[in-house]
């Protein structure tokens, strides 16, 4: 059995899981939360082994040195380490809060990440390193920065949670941004997987793939409409929704603000991590490799943005005890800027980080 | 008055708005190209609003848009940070360091609305201290009742600062870095040497020592284009001084402060190149060295051989031609005509650097070794006299955001009473975050002192 196997496994046992937890959240049998936790716990240990596995297998391909050769060096390998952290920290939360409420969520971001990667057929082969790639601390800066990128996407379920619970009036502010968040995120993933399985199937993959190419290439002004209207629509359904989740988290007796502790706490498990990882070890590396540990390329940039408003949040939410549906909302802001800084930078807008490119 | 002034700019509310404008003024940056007049944003900007390239691009310039992150309005927003940071933190400095030197105290009026109070057996009071294992104790007696005072990671309440004082550490480097350090490109082909390093503003600058490429070599991957190490041998001279050097990807060399990167690289075609070759009669190979397109006689025969044409990358294409495929040398080849003793031509071959076999011909061979002056290799060059200031603020950046948000300071009163021959305990406990927790914590206590045996 070979690492892309059990790979394949995870992935499915993810998506299946996803699956199995929503009908947990429906059927409100204790029996069938069970079996998801269960099902996660096995998923994660067949993606533990294949991390491994793979791990060994670059190392001996390409006779690096052990610690030069994690495997976590293409969006398809990072991705998959993502999803690993989002999944450990699922354990992790239905340990500590006792609750599996948070695991249909955190499952359907970890499913989405592996469906996103399994769909990238091309490169999932083990890849050479080109020379810049193989430093320490490109190493350490990879590494952590996932780490840091996925206690912000639990931060940012947490977030959505407490900001459900509030029921605010569909008019406000702060509801209409969540929603409209939520409803852009779903939107996205889900155009990218669509996207991507539509090139595939008319074999316009070769080589570098770019994410929603196909989608745009062959797009006149009538398709972009209705492009709009879908994501629009997705919009409207999250938006006129929103609320159903408040009355989910009820029969739960999913606390609000326990949600908001957790929204916290994730982000400053989080942020010390994206500071040394993604900031630090990144100038670092930069330094090491071009002479210059700041030259604000638009990764740079945006990483350097998710930071400011993770660190507005803290100061907020430390200092100036914010506590409501404000630092929530904040939090929310900054899994956008995440998000963006992880895939959208890489599709939009290209700097030295061309590595990130499928 | 200068109370009011210095609340201003010691306020965290200064510090959230500066946050917000950096990261959204940061952000139009990423998405107008830096420096470029012919970007995807000046075409879109030019459609829009109907005005010409030439337009917008002067109006970027004007804004400072164009070059955005060093333009003053956006220094100045990083000079206000500093200056919010600094005064911020050298206004609290005090109170922390009272904070940071005054050990807990046993306080016997704190126990109320949220302290937890509950009955205990005789052994309480190890209990407890069995508890307090991993905390620093003081203790007071008064009559029957026990006084207890516990506290842990009290340091944890300078990560803060740290935190803060590393941010202004790597700003001031980075003043200093913009003022007195610069860097540029310096681009040399094989053989030749050079000292003139470009900036991005296409300004130049002569360095104090001249850098001459004495090879360069790209090592691919087996049955890949993905090269897999770059590699330039260099020679830096200093008055009629040579120094031999090596440089790599991530492995830069240092001269006199003085750093050099390898950052790109490509092939020169030109007519100047030279071939290494080993070449002779059996028995009599020598290594020499010729010119592209002169005659040189193959060691110990009559026979003349001329190099007429060169390919980086030689290969044959799906009806067996031979074609160049690209610029990169993945499979460099020279064509070979050889001539008899009278100058009549005897044809040609082509003989590849990486099948030594191929310039065989009988008992005579011409097997091409290397090489020179057909690639050229780009350093970046960098002087920054603050660049060890930058790693000393990131450490202390690093050291302060892992004490400010992994440790926390932790403190627990406890008190024991004597109540009818039962002892009652009563437990109180405050932390510097996550204080929804404390109940938690007073609970475990309870569960830990009422615990059977």
């Amino acid at each position: 059995m070979n690492s892309s196997v059990l790979f394949g496994i995870a992935s499915i046992t993810y998506m299946v899981t996803m699956a199995v937890y929503v009908a947990y959240l429906i059927l409100k049998k204790e029996m069938i939360g069970k079996v998801a936790s269960w099902m996660t716990i096995f998923g994660f240990v067949c993606h533990t082994a294949a991390f491994l596995m793979r791990w060994v297998e670059f190392s001996n391909t390409y006779h690096l040195g052990f610690f030069h050769s994690v495997p976590i060096t293409n969006l398809y390998e990072s991705l998959l380490f993502f999803a690993w952290c989002v999944i450990a920290g699922n354990i992790w939360i239905e340990r500590r809060y006792k609750t599996k409420f948070m695991g249909a969520f955190l499952t359907a971001i970890a499913g989405m990440a592996v469906a996103f990667v399994d769909t990238i057929g091309a490169a999932k082969g083990i890849q050479p390193l080109v020379p810049a790639l193989k430093s320490n601390w490109l190493l350490a800066h990879a590494t952590m920065s996932f780490i840091a990128y996925a206690a912000f996407s639990m931060s940012f379920v947490a977030a959505v949670l407490h900001l459900a619970s509030l029921r605010l009036p569909r008019r406000s502010g702060v509801y209409i941004f969540w929603t409209v968040a939520l409803g852009t995120f779903v939107f996205v993933t889900l155009l990218m997987i669509g996207d991507f399985t539509a090139a595939l199937s008319a074999k316009a993959v070769e080589g570098a793939y770019k994410p929603l190419y196909f989608t745009f290439k062959n797009m006149g002004a009538g398709g972009f409409v209705l492009l709009f209207a879908v994501y629009a629509s997705f919009c409207a359904a999250s938006w006129f929704f929103g609320g159903k989740l408040a009355s989910l988290m009820d029969r739960f007796s999913i606390n609000g603000k326990v949600m908001e502790e957790l929204t916290y706490k994730m982000i400053s498990v989080g942020f010390p991590i994206f500071t040394v990882g993604g900031l630090i070890f990144g100038a670092v590396w930069a330094d090491k490799a071009w002479g210059r540990y700041w030259s604000w390329d638009p990764k740079e940039t945006w990483a350097l943005i998710t930071w400011l408003i993770y660190a507005f949040y803290l100061h907020a939410r430390y200092v100036k005890d914010w506590t409501g549906a404000k630092a929530s909302a904040v939090a929310v802001a900054g899994f956008v800027c995440t998000i963006f800084t992880y895939i959208g930078v890489n599709l939009l807008i290209s700097g030295l980080h061309s590595y990130g490119a499928l | 008055m200068l109370k009011k002034i210095l609340d201003f700019w010691a306020s965290v509310k200064l510090a959230m708005f500066l946050f917000i404008m950096i990261a959204l003024s940061s952000s139009l940056g990423t998405f107008i190209q830096q420096n470029d007049s012919g970007s995807k944003a000046v075409f879109w900007l030019s459609e829009k609003l109907g005005m010409t390239h030439e337009q917008i691009y002067m109006w970027l310039v004007k804004t400072g848009l164009a070059d955005m992150y060093s333009s003053w309005w956006f220094i100045a927003l990083l000079v206000l940070f500093g200056v919010n940071l600094s005064v911020c933190t050298f206004y609290r400095l005090s109170h922390v360091y009272r904070q940071l030197k005054t050990p807990v105290t046993v306080n016997r009026n704190i126990f109320g609305d949220n302290s937890v109070t509950f009955e205990a057996g005789e052994d309480a009071e190890a209990n407890v201290r069995d508890f307090l294992k991993s905390y620093t104790v003081v203790d007071e007696k008064d009559g029957e009742t026990m006084y207890l005072a516990a506290e842990k990671g009290r340091f944890a309440r300078s990560g803060v600062y740290i935190t803060h004082l590393g941010i202004m550490v790597i700003l001031i480097a980075a003043l200093v870095g913009i003022t007195v350090g610069f860097k540029g490109n310096l681009g040399v082909v094989e053989g030749q040497s050079d000292n003139t390093i470009v900036n991005a503003n296409n300004a130049a600058r002569k360095l104090p020592f001249s850098v001459r490429l004495d090879n360069f070599d790209v090592k691919y991957y087996e049955n890949s284009v993905k090269p897999e190490l770059y590699r330039s041998e260099i020679a830096i001279i200093e008055n009629g001084k040579e120094i031999s050097k090596e440089v790599m990807v991530n492995s830069p060399i240092e001269y006199k402060g003085y750093r050099i990167f390898q950052t790109n690289h490509g092939f020169y075609p030109n007519k100047d190149l030279s071939f290494i070759m080993n070449t002779g009669k059996e028995g009599s190979v020598k290594k020499i060295a010729v010119q592209f397109g002169k005659k040189f006689t193959v060691p110990g025969t009559d026979i003349s051989a001329e190099v007429t044409d060169f390919a980086p990358s030689l290969g044959q294409d799906q009806k067996g031609e031979l074609v160049n495929f690209n610029t990169l040398m993945m499979n460099p080849a020279a064509k070979i005509e050889v001539f008899d003793e009278n100058d009549v031509s005897l044809g040609y071959k082509w003989v590849f650097q990486n099948y030594p076999e191929s310039g065989q011909a009988g008992d005579m061979k011409i097997e091409f070794v290397d090489v020179i002056g057909a690639q050229y290799s780009v350093f970046s060059v960098t002087y920054d006299p603050a660049d060890y200031l930058v790693y000393i603020g990131f450490f202390i950046l690093g050291l302060g955001v892992v004490i400010a948000f992994y440790f926390r300071h932790e403190r627990i009163w406890v008190r024991i009473a004597e109540n009818g021959g039962k002892k009652e305990v009563s437990v109180h406990a405050d932390r510097s975050k996550f204080r929804s927790a404390i109940p938690e914590l007073l609970e475990k206590l309870k569960q830990s002192v009422t615990k059977e045996g």
